[in-house]
């Protein structure tokens, strides 16, 4: 028993050693082909998504571009809830709940539309330079149209604040005819006057312009009436009086002006700055297309 | 002898190595399989929701708009038979039922949307665009239910059952100061029903009745300013008599100048007086006879502008939502 089996363990490292020997061939096999497919199943997606990276950014291009197309229904909801709500004198709370419904959706707009425009910014195509050049051109433009929308949410609520709240009341709601009338009239301009200066914090350069021309109406009223309030002289006081009705005839024209030079300047700048975007669109959809057909001819002559 | 120990050493190494191998395999081949599975399944369920569940959403959103007119007419129809609103309620009760289910398939719709399986998206864009598809189109199915519910509450305000009616006092009064008296009451009644209306989950209705409500107050103050003129010119008219009589007792008294004198001074301070009341009356008999003239015209709006307006609102932001998602998944999907 023992020779027989000292004989087969004798015998059996020959037999052995070569099976051995296949068997480590053939794990070695194994193991290099799973590494080789590990390998290229890890490398394989990201060497191939050259061309899907280009899709994909253009595909990020239309949904910026699209989203611009948002703001004005966006905008327009929120002004029109929002000057309802000063007008009629919804009150504080009802003022605070539009605005952080209507105009929180806004920020939340843009805070997305800033977020694309940076995932765009991390995109692998940007290696290639044209791409990124073109990319940076429309960013900074279409970044430039969420800022104008951003700052138009603060010059709407600004306006409508001071101009749709405590100085609508000045030339609709008071009797011209009442004997009180310059009283009341340098009562209610002083709270225009006063919603007027707290308008012009963050509002831009045309919004300011504004706010400073209706201020320096109100202010020429409101003048004007003080001085009938100051004559002690009934005659005077008449006359005075008279020259303040007088000069309130003319408050219409003063109000359509700066209304009108406002209107221009921003459509202006609006425009201006929407032409910006929609060229820089143009040019970096025709880059990607571009990129996109080199890719299509390379593949095309691999096979 | 010498071969047996290294034998015995060796096979244990040998089947060490071989599981290991094999194991390792098993699991390189589960991770391949496993994350080509994975990510066949997201692209299934993004392409599912692209393709499928948002047309789904789109159809549903397109019953919406017919259900409520339907629903609008089947009321208003109802009411004018003539009916009370709860018969008008009983007998529009099959096109509420329509509208609710319109709504319920909007929402199953919604939900189901809201529900696929983006997980996995490598950025924000998919799950941000889907977002801000269900805030939309939640803020319009919510509109919508509230245009019909409050309904019949709206529908009613100039009828019987709120009573605004009573606002057009007309010539139901003999005097200022019974219309505004009349007016009073009418208010009353009235503002109930508006400050129910404040409650409806359409802003357009809450607008409106934020509008009414001060106008009612400002008929209200135009009322009581009339009446207060028209006493204080009886009580004007008295003076002049009682002024007169003066005249005529210092006339037959042969009075001294100085009492004449006080006598006109009186007069022109009267005089003033009249002619402040007179512009008190102007400005605030103009702005009642505007407010009841405008009135009609302010409850004409809610439907011709303001709800047209929002509907036309959501139906520029809503398809603007769903194109954004469709790239955004589209942009997933590139390849």
């Amino acid at each position: 028993m023992g020779d027989k089996s000292l004989e087969e363990t004798a015998s059996a490292p020959g037999r052995g050693s070569s099976k051995r020997t296949a068997i480590i061939a053939v794990l070695l096999v194994a193991a290099l082909v799973a590494v080789g497919i590990g390998t290229w199943f890890a490398l394989s997606r990201p060497a191939g998504t050259d061309r899907a990276d280009v899709l994909r950014l253009d595909k990020h291009r239309v949904i910026v571009d699209n989203s611009m197309n948002l703001y004005d229904p966006l905008v327009q909801q929120f002004s029109g809830r929002y000057s309802n709500a000063i007008s009629e004198k919804a009150g504080q709370p009802e003022e605070e709940k539009v605005l952080s419904l209507d105009r929180e959706r806004i920020v939340r707009e843009s805070a997305a539309n800033r977020d694309r425009l940076e995932q765009m910014s991390e995109s692998p195509a940007l290696k290639d330079q044209k791409v990124a050049e073109s990319f940076n051109r429309f960013k900074d433009q279409y970044t430039a149209v969420i800022a104008y929308n951003d700052q138009l949410l603060i010059n709407t609520a600004n306006i409508y604040r001071s101009v749709g709240g405590p100085c609508a009341a000045l030339h609709s709601s008071l009797n011209v005819a009442s004997e009180s009338y310059s009283e009341d009239y340098v009562k209610s301009a002083d709270e225009c006057l006063a919603a007027l200066g707290t308008a012009k914090d963050g509002a831009d350069a045309e919004t300011t312009t504004l706010l400073t021309e209706v201020e320096s109406v109100i202010r020429g009223q409101r003048d004007k009436q003080q001085e009938v309030l100051n004559s002690k002289d009934p005659l005077e006081r008449l006359a005075k009086s008279t020259v303040a009705a007088v000069a309130l005839l003319d408050i219409n024209e003063a109000f359509g002006k700066a209304q009108a030079t406002y209107e221009t300047a921003s459509k202006d700048k609006y425009t201006k700055i929407i032409e910006n975007a929609n060229s820089s669109n143009t040019e970096f959809e025709g880059v990607l297309k571009k990129s996109l057909e080199q890719f299509d001819a390379a593949s095309g002559e691999g096979k | 002898m010498t071969i047996e120990p290294v034998r015995k050493k060796r096979r244990p190494v040998m089947i060490a190595l071989t599981l290991a191998v094999v194991l390792a395999l098993i699991a390189s081949a589960v991770v391949i399989s496993v994350s080509t599975m994975t990510a066949q399944q997201r692209r299934e369920s993004l392409v599912l929701l692209k393709d499928e569940r948002l047309t789904t959403l789109d159809e549903a959103r397109g019953k919406i708009q017919p259900a409520v007119n339907t629903y609008l007419a089947a009321y208003k129809k109802a009411r004018n038979a003539p009916a009370s609103r709860e018969e008008a309620e009983k007998g529009s009760a099959k096109e509420r039922d329509e509208f609710q289910q319109a709504i319920i398939s909007a929402r199953t719709a919604l939900n189901e949307v809201q529900t696929s399986d983006t997980a996995g998206a490598e950025d924000k864009t998919v799950s941000g665009a889907v977002a801000m598809l269900g805030d939309s189109y939640q803020a319009y199915l919510d509109s919508m239910e509230g245009l019909v519910e409050s309904y019949p509450l709206f529908e009613g305000l100039f009828r019987q059952d709120a009573g605004c009616s009573g606002l057009f006092v007309g010539s139901k009064a003999a005097n200022l100061r019974e219309r505004q008296t009349l007016l009073a009451q009418a208010a009353v009644q009235c503002r109930e029903a508006v400050n129910q209306l404040k409650q409806s989950k359409n802003v357009s209705y809450v607008e409106f009745a934020r509008t009414l409500d001060n106008q009612i107050a400002q008929l209200e103050t135009h009322a009581e300013t009339t009446a207060k003129s028209e006493e204080n010119y009886n009580e004007f008219v008295r003076l002049k008599d009682e002024y007169v009589k003066k005249i005529d007792d210092a006339t037959a008294r042969n009075a001294p100048d100085a009492e004449y004198r006080t006598i006109a001074d009186e007069l022109k301070a009267l005089n003033t007086r009249i002619k402040n009341n007179r512009s008190e009356f102007d400005f605030a008999a103009k702005r009642y006879v505007n407010g009841v003239r405008d009135m009609p015209t302010l409850v004409e709006d809610v439907f011709t502008k303001d709800v047209a307006d929002q509907i036309k609102h959501h139906d520029a932001v809503i398809p603007i939502r769903v194109q954004v998602l469709k790239d955004a998944l589209d942009a997933e999907l590139a390849e």
